[in-house]
């Protein structure tokens, strides 16, 4: 299992360019610069693993986790409580997921004019069993965008509800009920499966 | 039943750690980052580099989101109906847009993702179904939201017919959406609202309730005030109902007027459009202190203001003609010098993207007010960065003398150059001193009574700790009094990031 210690890449600059010809940088670069690299090393991987299960896709979540941290880098020197970083880039990932699904869902409707769910599992999976985590998974991508986010927040990353409701843009009441349907949803779906 | 805990939640944690534990990034994200960060910083240089050039390409992106706009770009008809009189100016293209905020947060790049975003935020119907889009021109487009059944399957009728327009030439906003069960006559798009908005029209819904919510623009759209009435069932009845406009808001808001919803799956006959919210001052004044008659200065006309005055009023006259009215509650925020700082920001300037006091700091005939904006998608609350002091006089001896811009404290961007209050002719050099990495600045002259800039230069590379900064500019049809000449620089966060202005005295 790789976790976070397997990105230990080298120390870059945060702008190797450097500056504009004659525009002298602004002190504190370097220590910018290392708060970076630890934010990126500290939330890379959590957040890429996210951002999957929002969106089901390792390379978009890539795709996407990496729009973010520039994002971050360019908005640093805005950025005047670092604490709040980790929750900035929690809440850009789900922006970017969420863009990402509604792009793909309006595509899939205008092109394909899909009006059914999506296809159900074929008939060897069915026979030859999936595994658990496999079932919880499937049922996981049949709920809507908000009750995901709300599920793989809470049973993910552990994150309190005032956590979430920071990084999904909506009250604590909306994360409740997001997460209380996501759950109940769940819970109907495994109840019809043979555990 | 059971009183054992539901072990779904057990199942779930384990699940979603066996299914993404195993997923290893690409090793080379943060050099692939800071690749694209370079990319982008390159880009703005060269575009800052690139002098007039950029101008024309600023003015076609900068202008349709803003009041001012150079004098060769249209911004198209003006579409606001407001209740204020000259010298407030007409609403911008930003106020155009109900959805998504143009100064924050997400923008689309396509058409279909700013109206499900729309009917999310605004609707609170998570994927509805909807038509094929309509492409009215390249740059205007209609969605039609449909139907649904109580289970979910949509319907052939329409709900609501969503406008979309590109209005930066880039990106896509919803500007209104309506619906033939539900009309509104008042107000119109764009319309002022200050202390009660009064929401009229014709509609009908389920057991004839329809309900009028103004909601802030800003992600995630709260609401600001709610209103349920009456209308028609089967066929559509007049309403009337009015909202209470928060006093603490102001810019734009969207008014939601929909039919109540008969089950959970259907999707909103709804009637949107953008008002623009001017609360009164707090205090408002009295009704029952005797109105003024005066028209002209109550100790002579010879009130000294000791200052340029550059905004709302060009002269003590207008101020003092202000006044005779106010006791009959016109234009009551020229009372409230929060609001007038916000307002000579975002309508005479046009910094539609600062929209929020970060300091206040008033006196009996003095006012230094904060305005700036909080960090563009931050995901928790963040202290609101500050763009400008705006410095406010009362025009008038009395605590009931309207409130007068006549300057800014400046720090970040500094314009000394001219003098405040050197007579200074067409074209002069302006200047001043710059703190920051890659800035671009922005300088215009502007006057109270023209809607559009008498001169502009843009956009002049600087940057460094306290580093120079210089242009020329020249204007022409300068006739007011007082001349405001405004110095700018962004592009990092957002368009405007700081500011700083001058006075100089006019001709007239």
């Amino acid at each position: 299992m790789a976790g976070a210690a397997a990105h230990g890449s080298p120390p870059v600059p945060l702008d190797a360019a450097g500056p504009a010809p004659g525009v002298a940088a602004r002190g504190g670069d370097s220590e910018r610069d290392l708060r970076l690299e630890a934010l990126h090393r500290d939330q890379y991987v959590a957040l890429v693993r996210l951002a999957t299960l929002v969106v089901g896709d390792v390379g978009l979540a890539e795709q996407i986790t990496q729009d973010a941290f520039v994002r971050l880098h360019l908005r640093w020197r805005r950025v005047r409580d670092l604490d709040r970083a980790p929750a900035y880039l929690r809440s850009a990932v789900l922006n970017g997921a969420r863009s990402q699904l509604r792009r793909r869902s309006v595509r899939d409707r205008l092109d394909a004019r899909r009006t059914v769910a999506p296809a159900p599992e074929s008939p060897e999976a069915a026979t030859l069993g999936r595994a658990e985590h496999e079932r919880v998974v499937a049922a996981l991508r049949a709920l809507s965008s908000r009750q995901r986010e709300a599920v793989a927040l809470r049973f993910y990353l552990d994150l309190s509800e005032d956590e979430m409701a920071a990084a999904m843009g909506v009250s604590n009441g909306s994360v409740k009920t997001h997460l209380h349907r996501g759950l109940a949803a769940l819970a109907d779906s495994l109840r019809e499966e043979p555990s | 039943m059971s009183d054992r805990p539901d072990p779904v939640e057990d199942r779930v944690r384990t699940a979603l750690h066996a299914e993404v534990d195993a997923v290893t990034p690409d090793g080379g994200s943060l050099p692939a980052i800071h690749r694209r960060v370079r990319t982008v910083r390159r880009r703005r240089r060269a575009l800052a580099l690139a002098g007039t050039a950029v101008a024309a390409v600023a003015a076609a992106l900068l202008v349709p989101l803003g009041r001012d706009g150079g004098s060769d770009v249209s911004t198209g008809p003006d579409r606001a109906t407001t209740t204020m009189s000259a010298p407030a100016p007409t609403a911008g293209a930003a106020d155009a847009a109900v959805w998504p905020d143009p100064t924050a947060g997400e923008l689309f790049d396509a058409p279909e993702d700013a109206v499900a975003s729309f009917a999310a935020a605004l609707l609170g119907v998570d994927d509805p179904p909807v038509a094929a889009t309509r492409r009215l021109d390249p740059d205007r487009v209609e969605v039609d939201l449909l139907d649904r059944t109580e289970s979910g399957v949509p319907r052939a009728t329409v709900a609501s017919t969503v406008s979309v327009g590109r209005l930066d030439g880039e990106h896509w906003f919803v500007t209104a959406a309506r619906s033939d069960d539900v009309r509104v006559d008042a107000p119109t798009p764009g319309a002022t609202a200050s202390s009660v908005l009064r929401v009229v029209g014709e509609g009908r819904g389920f057991e004839a309730t329809i309900v009028a919510a103004l909601h802030a623009r800003t992600a995630p759209a709260p609401v600001l005030a709610e209103q349920a009435t009456t209308a028609g069932t089967a066929a559509p009845a007049p309403f009337s109902v009015d909202l209470a406009v928060p006093a603490d808001r102001a810019g734009v808001a969207v008014l939601v007027v929909r039919d109540a919803p008969g089950a959970e799956a259907s999707v909103p006959h709804a009637t949107v459009l953008p008002v623009l919210l001017a609360p009164p001052a707090s205090p408002a004044p009295g009704p029952a202190t005797p109105s003024p008659t005066v028209t002209t200065g109550r100790d002579g006309a010879d009130f000294a203001l000791g200052a340029e005055p550059l905004w709302p009023f060009r002269t003590f006259e207008d101020a003092e003609a202000w006044r005779a009215t106010a006791a009959e509650g016109h234009q009551p925020w020229h009372l409230d010098a929060a609001t007038t700082a916000q307002m000579f920001t975002r309508s005479f300037l046009g910094f539609t993207e600062i929209d929020e006091v970060t300091s206040q700091d008033v006196r009996a005939d003095e006012a230094w007010i904060g305005v700036g904006s909080t960090i563009d998608g931050a995901a928790t609350p963040a202290p609101p960065v500050t763009a400008a002091v705006v410095h406010l006089v009362r025009f008038g001896p009395g605590p009931d003398s309207p409130w007068e811009v006549v300057g800014t404290r400046d720090t970040v961007l500094t314009l000394d150059t001219p003098a405040y209050g050197a007579a200074v002719g067409s074209p002069t050099t302006v200047g001043g001193t710059i703190t920051g990495v890659d800035e671009s600045v922005h300088v215009r002259v502007l006057q109270v009574s023209s809607p559009t800039p008498l001169g502009e230069s843009c956009c002049t590379p600087a940057g460094g700790e306290g580093t120079p900064w210089s242009t020329t500019v020249s204007w022409t049809g300068a006739t007011d009094p007082a001349l405001t000449i405004v110095a700018s620089t962004g592009g990092h966060v957002q368009q405007v990031e700081s500011f700083a202005i001058t006075g100089i005295p006019g001709p007239g």
